[in-house]
Formats: C-alpha cells, sequence, structure tokens
C-alpha cells in the first residue's frame, strides 16, 4: 500500500472515531435535545398559523372579464369573502401568496347569458398544488353549493391544482424560508461550538492532540457531526413543508449550503471560545447579523432600496439559503441567481474552515 | 538506546522561561521521577516532550523520534496521563476505550484486557460521571497503555488520591516498568518518587537542580544518615513544602 493511501486511510479511521464518539456523546448529552425541541416548536408553530386562521370566512378569488350583474349578489355572501382579480395571472399570483388554501374561478364572459339559459354552469376553479384530495373536493362542494344557491343554478366547478404558482414571497414560502434559516442557525451555534468547547473544558482536547488525531482531522470531525444535525433540522422543515416544495434539488442544495455555513461558523465561535457562558452570549450576538438580512431582504424591495443594496444583501449567505428555500417552493425559478448565491454561501463556509483550521493548528503549536 | 533524550531544551511562556536549557537522559523500561515546586516547569517539560509545545530551542528526542520534526511519528509511540482527569464523562468507561483503540486503530479486544487489568471490568458499562476518582485515574492508565506505548508520562498521577487508591496506582506503575515501558512521572509526593524511580531528577524555576538515583541524592544532598528525599529536596529548592504550594 503506497504511503500516501495510508496516510489517507488513517486520516479517516480517525474522522471516523471522533464522530462516532461525538454522535454517541451528543446522543447521551441531554443538552441537546431543548435545541432539536425549539426547532420542532417553529415548526409546529409555523404550521399551525394557517390551521387557526381556517375558521375565518374563506375567499373566493374570481377573474370575471364578461362583468357578470352576478358578481354584486356574491360580494354579499355571508359564506364567503369575494377578491375581484383583473386576469388568470393576477389570480394566480395571488393563490400563491395565501397561507390557506383559496380557490381561484375563472368566470366564463357569456355567464350572465348562460344562467338566462337555465343550463347547467361549468367554472374552472384553480387551487395551488400543495391543497390535498380531500380539502380540494371539500372547498369544490362547498363553492358549488354556494354559487348554485346564489345563482339558483346547478353550478360544476372543475378543479385544477397540478400546477404550481409562482410567488416566492408568498407566506407560505417565506414563513418555510424563515423556519429554514433559523433550524440551521439554531443548531449550527448550539452543536458545532459545543462540541468543541466541552474538548476544552474537559481538557480532552489535550488527549486528542496526543493522540494520531491532527488538528484538520478533529476540525472535519467536528463538522461532520454537526453537519449531521443540521442536516437533520434541515430534513425536519423539509419534511413539514413537503407537498409545498416544487424544486427539491433547490431544497436540498439550500439545506446542505446552509448547513455547511452554520456549522462552519459555529466551528469557529468554538475554537475561538473556551467556555459555554461565552458561547451562549455570543451566539445570541451573532443570531442578529444572521437574521436581521433575511428580514431585510423581504422589505427592501417594498421600499424600493437600490437594486445593488438588494443585490449584495442577497449575496449573505443566510439571505441566500433563505431565498433558495422560497424558490423551491414556486414554479418558475431564476436558476442562475439561485446558483451564485449557495456558492458564495459555499465559499464562505470553506473560508470559515480553513479559519478554524488555522485557530486550532496555532493553539496546538 | 536512550528512551527519552534532551538536549539543552528550552520553553518560554507568555515571556517568561517555564523550563530553561535542560538535559537529561533516560533509559528504557526506566522509571524516571520529575519533580518540582508547582510552576517549576514539569508540565511544560511533559507538554514539549509529547509535542503539545514546540520547544524556544534545544531538541528532545522520545522513542527514537524528534519532538518537533517528527509529531505524528511519535503520536503512537507514547502514552500520557494527564494531571486533570479528562475522560468523557457521559460516556463508559468502556466507550471511552474503544473510541481511543478506533484513535490508534488498536483491536478492540484490548479494552477489555486493559479494563481487567486496571480492575474496571465490572464497572466498565457505567458512565464515568459516576466514577470515583481512582477508578478514574485507573482508566485513564488504561487508555494511556491501550496502544502499548514504549513510554508513558504520568503527569501526577495519584495527586488527590486516597492513600489506598494511589497504592494501587504505584503498584499498577511498578509492573508496567517490569515490563519494559519506560515511564516519565511527576509527582510531588516524594516519598512515591523515591519508592517508584529509578533516577530522580529535581526542576527548580525551569532548571534542573540534581539528577541522580534516591539512593544517591540522599548520599550526596543529605545531611544525615537517615535523610529523605524530601530533606533532599528542601535542601535543592530551598523551600519547604507547603512553601513550594503542595497540597499533602
Amino acid at each position: 500500500m503506497s504511503s500516501s493511501r495510508a496516510r489517507f486511510l488513517e486520516a479517516a479511521r480517525v474522522i471516523l472515531a471522533i464522530t462516532l464518539k461525538d454522535l454517541l456523546d451528543t446522543v447521551k448529552d441531554r443538552k441537546l435535545l431543548p435545541v432539536l425541541a425549539a426547532v420542532l416548536l417553529m415548526i409546529a408553530l409555523f404550521r399551525l398559523l394557517p390551521v387557526m386562521r381556517a375558521g375565518d370566512t374563506p375567499t373566493l378569488a374570481v377573474v370575471d372579464s364578461g362583468r357578470s350583474t352576478l358578481l354584486d349578489q356574491w360580494v354579499d355572501s355571508s359564506q364567503f369573502g369575494l377578491r375581484r382579480m383583473s386576469s388568470q395571472e393576477e389570480m394566480e399570483f395571488f393563490l400563491g401568496g395565501e397561507e390557506t388554501a383559496v380557490l381561484g374561478i375563472v368566470l366564463p364572459p357569456d355567464l350572465d347569458q348562460q344562467v338566462n339559459e337555465e343550463v347547467v354552469i361549468d367554472l374552472d376553479g384553480y387551487l395551488d398544488h400543495w391543497v390535498g384530495d380531500s380539502d380540494v373536493e371539500e372547498i369544490r362542494s362547498f363553492y358549488e353549493a354556494q354559487l348554485a344557491a346564489l345563482t339558483g343554478r346547478t353550478v360544476r366547478i372543475q378543479v385544477h391544482n397540478d400546477v404550481a404558482f409562482t410567488h416566492p414571497r408568498g407566506f407560505l414560502p417565506v414563513t418555510t424560508s424563515f423556519l429554514m434559516v433559523y433550524a440551521l442557525v439554531v443548531v449550527g451555534l448550539m452543536v458545532a461550538p459545543s462540541l468543541m468547547i466541552e474538548e476544552k473544558e474537559l481538557k480532552t482536547m489535550d488527549a486528542l492532540l496526543v493522540s494520531p488525531a491532527g488538528a484538520g482531522q478533529i476540525v472535519i470531525a467536528k463538522a461532520l457531526t454537526s453537519l449531521l444535525y443540521c442536516l437533520l433540522a434541515g430534513a425536519l422543515v423539509l419534511a413539514a413543508s413537503a407537498a409545498l416544495v416544487i424544486h427539491w434539488d433547490i431544497a436540498i442544495m439550500a439545506v446542505f449550503g446552509g448547513s455547511l455555513f452554520t456549522v462552519s461558523l459555529g466551528l469557529l465561535l468554538g475554537a475561538a471560545l473556551n467556555l459555554r457562558q461565552q458561547l451562549i452570549i455570543w451566539s445570541a450576538i451573532l443570531m442578529f447579523p444572521l437574521f436581521i438580512p433575511v428580514i431585510a431582504s423581504e422589505i427592501l424591495p417594498d421600499i424600493g432600496a437600490p437594486a445593488l443594496v438588494q443585490q449584495a444583501v442577497s449575496r449573505i449567505p443566510t439571505v441566500a439559503v433563505a431565498e433558495a428555500t422560497r424558490w423551491a417552493l414556486s414554479a418558475d425559478v431564476p436558476q442562475a441567481q439561485i446558483d451564485s448565491g449557495l456558492a458564495v454561501t459555499v465559499a464562505c463556509a470553506i473560508a470559515l474552515l480553513a479559519a478554524v483550521a488555522w485557530v486550532v493548528r496555532r493553539s496546538d503549536s | 538506546m536512550s528512551a527519552i533524550q534532551v538536549h539543552e531544551l528550552t520553553r518560554d511562556y507568555n515571556g517568561l522561561r517555564a523550563i530553561d536549557r535542560i538535559s537529561f537522559t533516560v533509559e528504557e523500561g526506566e522509571i524516571f521521577g520529575f519533580l518540582g515546586p508547582n510552576g517549576a516547569g514539569k508540565t511544560t517539560t511533559i507538554r514539549v516532550l509529547t509535542g503539545q509545545l514546540r520547544p524556544t530551542s534545544g531538541t528532545a528526542q522520545v522513542a527514537g523520534c524528534d519532538v518537533v520534526q517528527e509529531r505524528q511519528r511519535l503520536k503512537p509511540r507514547i502514552g500520557v496521563v494527564f494531571e486533570v482527569q479528562n475522560l468523557y464523562e457521559r460516556l463508559s468507561a468502556r466507550d471511552n476505550l474503544v473510541f481511543a483503540a478506533r484513535l490508534y486503530g488498536t483491536p478492540k479486544r484490548r479494552v477489555d484486557q486493559l479494563l481487567a487489568q486496571v480492575g474496571l471490568a465490572d464497572r466498565a458499562r457505567d458512565r464515568i460521571k459516576n466514577y470515583s476518582n481512582g477508578m478514574k485515574q485507573r482508566l485513564l492508565i488504561a487508555r494511556a497503555l491501550l496502544h502499548q506505548p514504549q513510554v508513558l508520562f504520568l503527569d501526577e498521577p495519584t495527586r488527590g488520591l486516597d492513600p489506598n487508591v494511589a497504592r494501587e496506582i504505584r503498584s499498577i506503575i511498578a509492573r508496567l516498568a517490569e515490563q519494559g515501558v519506560t515511564v516519565f512521572l511527576t509527582t510531588h509526593y516524594m516519598e512515591e518518587a523515591d519508592r517508584l524511580s529509578d533516577r530522580v531528577a529535581i526542576i527548580d524555576q525551569g532548571r534542573i537542580v540534581a539528577l541522580d538515583t534516591p539512593h544517591q541524592l540522599k548520599a550526596i544532598h543529605g545531611e544525615e544518615g537517615n535523610s529523605t528525599l524530601e530533606d533532599v529536596f528542601i535542601k535543592l529548592t530551598g523551600r519547604y513544602l507547603g512553601q513550594a504550594g503542595y497540597e499533602q
């Protein structure tokens, strides 16, 4: 066996040994449970918001190119609220932005005439792609009954929910992206540095450094363990949003890139700090520069911020991860923009990992 | 061949000279006692000899490896028992040793052998945090011996242990020397150093002030016929144990 191959195998053995030990240790560490519980709680909270609004009066979005007189009656309905849309595109954009299932219907231009001729009225209805079959049926039945009562005719709605709408700034894409960034940042900034700091607090790092483990191998092993937990947190968010996801490749890239970035940042914290108390303070401080740009990226277009500013903010790793997550839930995707954002995220992660290796190596010598 | 060769070794630390041009050799299978007050440079010397710290100047070879140039080659040849009980508290004794075995590429059967050897086989699956200090110390020795090192560094291995456990640890160290393991031992228990060590070096303010067998040290530096190593220590360092910051 060549010496380089032997060295590689030895490095792999050392990395695997530390990773397995860390996995076992973190499973037995009760401090990790609250971190994962916080992520699960946020997922539950975000997913409960639409459910809590489900009791409100449902909204019906209507495209009425024929300016039907019937709509004046529908507006007065106490059973549903009416939203007039000027075009099908506008309606789809509206539907894509809602947190609950909203039916959109396109009225035929000759609706009034059809009603007068006492024929069965056939309407085309639209629901977002994530609405389940049973909900589709329930919504369809509800509106067929309501519209039949208002028109005095039999109404049949042909529901289309096979097309995803593009609304990356809609409620569900935005909340899912916030949730994703939250999960990755919290787990990355709590698990990764803890793995390093605990080795220093217990002085087990000294034992590691006199063993065959080198500084770089220790960093890689810690990164692997933390990555596994971050990927688990990201997977939980995606699992809770599975019905919304259209582009799984983008969603997975966002989770992977985001995890790599937050883990690298966490490891740098862990390499630089020596006590858990310091970690709690620094993690809390770091949350702000990581989260505020994500929120700002939502607001900047609305306040007419210069394109250059918006573009610069979109290159911040957490913003890039949030945007990629949002676009993964939309039909049309600006692939180049997503790729460049995630490439910057991964590049930042690599730079941070290099800094971690440097800090550990320096303390090692 | 010498297991440890140190020549003019110096290490500056935060502007202070922690060890100052020390030179000595330790032969294979020898128990070498390294005595000195707190802050004399004992732990710094161990850290340099185990490759954890780079010397400011001078050279050192341990188990045939230069401690600076051949650090990776040195690592599997040495075992270290640190002054602090640095174990993974949430894991069991067995898990701690299995981890060390994986790190060194040692067969796992050695884990059970070592656990039996240090008398922990019955409690192998208990979490370390439920262990007494004496049990932890025995486990630390087992961990250091797992990969069968040529040279074993023991930094205050009986510190804070009750007399019975300390005696057990001493008998383990004596057995190791019989098996041909070279032992580099720092301790502040003079009687322990006297009983265990083949040779003793006394270090004070970073410099070795005496180096010989305990018998010879007592003969040369002792003032009365029944001088102890402690008397020699006090004479050479000019301090009583209490002044040197020792715990008794």
